[in-house]
């Protein structure tokens, strides 16, 4: 008969694997038991790189650039979030899925020296959850604005695969720097950046659009799924004070124009009424 | 130690010939498809999987990576099902844990297989998950009597929620457990039997473990309830320092194709795959590795293969043995840029 139940013996197992600390206090023990009673040492040891080399492939897939930012620690840095934040979902992706708020919540010396790692760390992770969302995308018609009355009846359609970010630091900035290997010593200073991360209904990647502050609120009244074109140009009017409003409602039409080229919206809906 | 078919040793245990007249799983066994030879659809080979319908007759597909997601894998998934027979083979069911069955997984899980239609499902002998946390591994379980009936249970209620056959498979593993009470093979067959599941028998793993754990593969064969083996999984491994181990990354060796033609010779199978998840070669590697499989189940067991024109394929085979070999050459998974940033406006 076994001495240990079954979830006993895949507690000690799991520790065995999971925990280096446990895992080297036994081992050092194990070393003084009899042959009968000894733990697989080369096993054991073999199975906990096996894990780890899992979590840090998973974990640098996602955060390229955090890994390249905090280069040699970044292994470190891996295991303790494994430790602190286990994996708890059967989607190997979502392991990385509580990563921004490890960082933010028990890594402060890192946030300290990089400011702007929680935010860029959540910038990566927002990119694979745009990936998986797992809404479908179904583009529609765009209604031709030819009157002003086309403007009062129908409204943009927002990808509903999309995420409207505003970060303190300039997250898109960083990332080209990092992408180019240029932002490894870099001190950034904070400057609001706001960013649309969405997903390309025809080829299912995932896309990134930097936008202005003034876009960022016209788009969040165009996610309410309410608003008109009119109304959006209203938005984009108030928002422009002081510059001549035909020539913002031309930079509308233009900004309007471009998010449908690019699938941040993907159709038109009638809503409004003419009178 | 000689890995040849020379070894040749009894199909079907004692045991199992007991229990074979009370088993409501070789009953439905023999009302199951036979599929032929397939191959695992992974991201990286999509795009040629997909368009070669005519040397792959059905794909495996893991679970998790479609089960309430979008975008590419829905599309994935979706190209798949209108041009292939599909069947799944999970990894995070985690049949041999002590955490109660995920619900959530089961709900998805039931959502895919009838998107999909597959005639039958598969997961892994070991425990993936403890506590309510992933490993993301494959785990060798405690092989105790208490796992048995553990193990036997769950795969009952997987089963049954499913409404579909279950197929176990034979993990590789690289440490003895601590408290185990039975063999890898006794293990295997008790928790078959008594969960009345089938086999997806994974030949490249029998072989690694009798390598990294000294055994004869034909005698651990003898001893599992081979007559329960639905499907056949063939892969490459890699041999390190310390282990052989089980890397799904390199060609099918000999001696692994060898124990799939023991195998086939002695029991009905349904279907045989080859499963490539790194270390990718040129897709006609592949595709010869699979015909090489055919060639194999026309002398030991044609049905398998319902749709080959026998004739024809020999002709081909002999064909293609005239020709020189082309050197290997391998290409490095680079998987998908992930960054694809077109716009930064």
């Amino acid at each position: 008969m076994p001495a240990c139940s079954l979830r006993e013996l895949e507690k000690n197992l799991t520790s065995l694997w999971m925990d280096s600390s446990y895992r080297n206090e036994l081992l050092w023990e194990n070393a003084r038991r009899p042959d009968a009673e000894k733990i697989d040492e080369r096993g054991a040891r073999l199975y906990a790189e096996l894990l780890q080399i899992g979590h840090l492939d998973v974990m640098s897939s996602i955060f390229p650039y955090c890994s390249a930012i905090l280069g040699r620690k970044w292994e470190a840095v891996v295991k303790d979030y494994i430790q602190r934040c286990p994996p708890i979902h059967y989607r190997l992706n979502r392991t990385a899925s509580r990563f921004p708020e490890y960082l933010s919540r028990y890594a402060p010396e890192l946030t300290k020296k990089y400011p702007f790692i929680v935010e860029l760390a959540d910038y990566e992770w927002v990119e694979m959850e745009i990936l998986e969302d797992e809404r479908q995308i179904v583009v529609g018609e765009r209604a031709g604005l030819s009157t002003p009355e086309d403007f009062m009846v129908h409204a943009p359609v927002v990808n509903p695969v999309l995420s409207l970010r505003t970060y303190v630091y300039p997250i898109p900035t960083i990332a080209d720097l990092v992408e180019e290997g240029r932002g490894f010593r870099r001190k950034f200073k904070a400057s609001e950046s706001h960013v649309i991360i969405y997903r390309d209904p025809l080829s299912h990647r995932s896309r990134f659009l930097e936008i202005n502050a003034a876009t960022s609120q016209i788009m969040k009244q165009a996610q309410s799924g309410t608003a008109t074109y009119s109304d959006l140009i209203k938005t984009a009017v108030n928002l422009a004070e002081g510059v001549n409003p035909q020539l913002t409602v031309t930079e509308f039409l233009d900004l309007v124009d471009r998010l449908h080229e690019t699938s941040v919206f993907i159709g038109s809906k009638s809503i409004g009424t003419s009178s | 130690m000689p890995v040849t078919t020379q070894s040749l040793a009894p199909t079907v245990s004692k045991r199992s010939k007991k229990r074979a007249n009370v088993s409501n799983f070789l009953n439905q066994k023999k009302s199951l498809p036979y599929l032929g030879v397939g191959l695992g659809l992974r991201r990286e080979l999509a795009g040629e999987t997909l368009s070669t319908r005519d040397r792959i007759d059905w794909l495996e597909l893991v679970p998790e990576n479609y089960m309430g997601l979008g975008g590419a894998a829905r599309d994935r998934l979706d190209r798949a099902i209108s041009a292939f027979p599909l069947v799944t083979h999970g990894i995070n069911l985690s049949i041999g844990s002590t955490d109660d069955l995920n619900n959530d997984y089961l709900k998805a899980l039931k959502r895919l297989l009838a998107q999909t239609k597959a005639p039958w499902f598969s997961d892994h002998l070991c425990f993936t998950s403890f506590d309510g946390k992933y490993m993301h591994d494959l785990l060798p379980m405690p092989r105790t009597r208490e796992a048995v009936r553990h193990v036997a249970a769950r795969c009952k209620r997987v089963q049954d929620e499913m409404g579909i056959p279950f197929l176990l498979e034979n993990i590789s593993y690289y440490m003895e457990v601590p408290g185990s009470e039975l063999g890898d093979a006794d293990f295997l067959s008790e928790v078959l039997e008594a969960a009345d599941c089938g086999l997806l028998l994974d030949v490249n793993n029998v072989y690694v473990n009798s390598l990294n754990h000294n055994f004869n593969p034909y005698d651990y064969l003898s001893k599992i309830p081979l007559e329960r083996t639905v499907q056949i999984h063939v892969a490459g491994h890699k041999r390190g320092h310390e282990f052989v181990i089980d890397t799904h990354g390199a060609p099918v060796v000999e001696p692994v194709y060898e124990l799939l033609q023991f195998v086939l010779e002695r029991v009905d199978v349904k279907a045989v795959m080859i499963e490539r998840d790194q270390n990718y070669p040129q897709f006609s590697e592949l595709l010869d590795e699979l015909d090489r499989i055919r060639e194999i189940a026309l002398g030991a067991s044609p049905k398998l293969l319902p749709g080959v024109n026998v004739e024809a394929f020999r002709e081909k085979m002999a064909a293609r043995k005239q020709r020189p070999r082309l050197a290997e050459k391998y290409t490095h998974d680079m998987g998908e840029a992930k960054h694809a940033r077109v716009l930064s406006a």
